[in-house]
């Protein structure tokens, strides 16, 4: 994580990449806008599903209790999971139990949150993914760069290339129709074959105990009905209160994130099969908290865990579409991942996620349960550079971890230099009569932009001048 | 390592900690609202028909008394020779009366024996539904037994009976009426189209894991 700053001259600098995210970026902008044409019916629904995740976090620790009495009623079985560890481990115990080889994946950021798939190859049980952009991912030994679109950095001939490599029996071709399926083919074998479906959730109903998929492909659907046993992975702050809250959050879910009025599957899982029916025999949900517990303390924080991962954050946001996910190495790239992902991992690791914004806002203004990430990035930059008060808690793992004791007397000193009409005459005095002295390379500024020099005159005695020939009108 | 009930109680510990002064939110400080769109009959139809068009899934209006010989006709057109149904269901026991040129093959009441045939031996299945919903062109599927989940998914064409009076205008308005609060099935399905994906370089493809096609039998007898 350390070496941000060398992906991101790495990535800025592959003029393919960054002109595959522009248009994809654009695409999706585009999409999104489309289907909100009235502002003011956005901004009122953009009001209920914030309004919506608000109550469910105030009292989430109620609806996760309610939720599990559900789902155990229903005869789903429920794990809790603190660390990544935990989780992973708690998934390899259910395979091993049922002697499974192989693991059909349906989409799950979390299990990339865990790097699930590298943890059961070690242990001998095979994780295959059968989302398309994941699956892609999985044969090019590649991470997501996006969360809904986890593979929109390839390109079509990288891809043709991949499956000519990898599919038996598959020419190069760069007909999509063709490509999608020769991996239908492969990956229904593996669904005939397939011990165990694990798959990600994206709303856990508590009133009734049901789980809520979204997805196109119909990659969820078969690895929660095909394989003999089922497991969900899942965030814990996933939750909403009542059936009643879903529609208005799926509304903003599609259409925010693809600009679709809805996905081809929406996919309600509320227990194991019944006799006679259908379905896997078993189901588990494991919630995993991963210091989500953390923001949840903090009022302002706890927002961050409104998220309903659409990703239009990212779509929208300047930096994300100049350098992809890549650079920002960890799992949930973009402005979302600036501010989840210290929370996840501690801001020693994360420090210059929260730099990497410009703080343009048009993350805020699309976000569709409105979460104020500027703010939010900014309340994580003062953590980063903040000394800790006697006593005080911090409020997050790796608090201060940008403290350093230059850039805290070169502040001082400004606040010093601006608060003094005194000193601040002397040094606007000494800026310009020394302005030949300016040095050529300052820093980090110099290595793309030229320096600029202070000008003959400063704008005080400009104007001082000015009064002196006019009168006193400006 | 903590068992699994320590973390549970760490990870709520943790959360009520964490809820300092927090006063838990009702539905009554919800602020905001969905647009409220009021359809008739007719416009319910033709916005159900519209948006599963964009979609690409066909929607064909017809008669209960003609519905039969409409799929005959169908699957004549997609080379089709074989169809998957429930026999023990209503329009099962209606296909077999009308004697198609078609082979009808019955699910039986063991859907997880038919798995093999599902995957290697079945172009197409028909299925009914619980209703509809105009606004999103979105098929609203309780799978059973005689219709269970996997028919829905596995074969490459699905062809689905709808009654027009099923159609609701929202899916706010079908768990409202139908009251799903009080008891959801083991799984409930919103479809609205064919399978498809966009992950190769944001180009469409459809049939990506589950039917390539869907086709709605839409039977209207009010328009009769
Ligand atoms: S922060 Fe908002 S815009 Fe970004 S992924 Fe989450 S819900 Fe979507």
């Amino acid at each position: 994580m350390n070496d941000f700053r060398e992906r991101v001259d790495r990535d800025l600098n592959n003029p393919l990449l960054r002109s595959n995210f522009r248009e994809a970026m654009n695409f999706l902008m585009d999409k999104r806008s489309s289907r909100f044409p009235d502002d003011e019916q956005l901004q009122s629904l953009r009001d209920l599903g914030a309004s919506i995740r608000k109550r469910a976090l105030s009292k989430l620790p109620d609806l996760l209790e309610q939720l599990e009495a559900r789902l155990r009623d229903n005869g789903i079985r429920v794990h809790w999971a603190e660390s990544p560890e935990q989780a992973n481990q708690i998934v390899l115990d259910i395979a091993r139990h049922h002697g499974a080889k192989t693991v059909i994946k349906g989409k799950s950021m979390v299990s990339e949150e865990t790097e699930l798939n590298e943890f059961l190859e070690q242990e001998g049980v095979t994780p295959i993914e059968s989302d398309m952009g994941e699956y892609i991912l999985q044969l090019a030994e590649d991470k997501p760069s996006h969360i809904v679109m986890p593979a929109i950095h390839k390109t079509r001939q990288e891809i043709a290339h991949l499956f000519e490599d990898n599919l038996a029996g598959c020419e190069y071709t760069e007909d999509v129709d063709a490509l999608i399926l020769a991996a239908r083919k492969e990956l229904r074998k593996a669904f005939h074959s397939a011990d165990i479906g694990l798959t990600g959730v994206n709303f856990m109903v508590a009133e009734t105990g049901t789980l809520v998929l979204v997805e196109n492909e119909g990659n969820g659907r078969m690895s929660t009905t095909v394989p003999n046993v089922h497991i969900a992975m899942t965030g814990l702050e996933k939750v909403i209160e009542s059936l009643d809250d879903l529609p208005p959050l799926l509304t903003l879910l599609t259409n925010s994130a693809t600009g679709q009025p809805i996905t081809t599957y929406v996919n309600m899982i509320s227990s194991p099969r019944q006799q006679g029916e259908d379905g896997p025999e078993e189901v588990h949900l494991i919630l995993l908290d991963n210091g989500r517990t953390i923001p949840y303390a903090d009022k302002e924080m706890r927002q961050t865990l409104q998220c309903i991962r659409c990703a239009a954050c990212m779509n929208h946001c300047p930096v994300y579409t100049r350098l992809g996910g890549h650079a920002y190495g960890t799992t949930y790239p973009g402005p979302i991942g600036s501010i989840l992902s210290p929370h996840l991992l501690g801001l020693e690791e994360t420090k210059d996620l929260p730099s990497a914004s410009t703080l343009c806002g048009a993350c805020s203004e699309v976000c569709p349960v409105r979460i104020p990430i500027p703010d939010l990035l900014r309340r994580l930059r003062h953590e980063g550079v903040r000394k800790l008060k006697s006593g005080e808690e911090a409020v997050i793992r790796g608090h201060g971890a940008k403290y350093t004791h230059t850039e805290k007397a070169a502040w001082l000193s400004w606040s010093k230099l601006y608060s003094s009409p005194a000193l601040y005459r002397t040094f606007a005095l000494s800026a310009t009569l020394f302005r030949g002295l300016t040095p050529s390379r300052m820093k980090g500024w110099t290595d793309h932009r030229t320096l600029p020099r202070p000008a003959k005159k400063s704008l005080h005695s400009l104007v001082k001048s000015y009064r002196k020939q006019n009168g006193a009108s400006l | 390592m903590t068992t699994g009930i320590e973390a549970r109680s760490r990870i709520l510990n943790h959360l009520r900690d964490g809820l300092g002064d927090t006063q838990p939110l009702s539905q009554e400080d919800d602020i905001g609202c969905v647009a409220d769109v009021q359809r008739n009959y007719e416009e319910r139809i033709q916005q159900f028909s519209h948006m599963m068009a964009a979609a690409k899934a066909d929607v064909h209006r017809t008669t209960d008394r003609l519905w039969p010989e409409l799929l005959e006709q169908l699957l004549r057109e997609k080379k089709i020779s074989n169809l998957l149904v429930s026999l023990q269901k209503e329009p099962g026991k209606r296909l077999a009366e009308y004697e198609p040129d078609f082979v009808l093959r019955d699910t039986g009441d063991n859907p997880l024996a038919i798995k093999d045939e599902l995957f290697f031996g079945t172009p197409a299945a028909l299925t009914t539904c619980r209703g509809a919903i105009a606004e999103t062109g979105s098929l609203v599927i309780w799978p059973d037994a005689q219709e269970p989940r996997a028919m829905s998914l596995i074969p490459p064409v699905h062809f689905v009976l709808l009654k027009a009076r099923d159609i609701h205008s929202t899916f706010a308005d079908v768990i409202r009426l139908e009251g799903w609060a009080t008891g959801m099935p083991t799984n409930a399905l919103l479809i609205s189209g064919p399978s498809k994906t966009a992950d190769i370089a944001r180009i469409l493809a459809y049939g990506a894991h589950g039917p390539r096609e869907l086709v709605v039998i839409l039977v209207d007898d009010e328009a009769n």
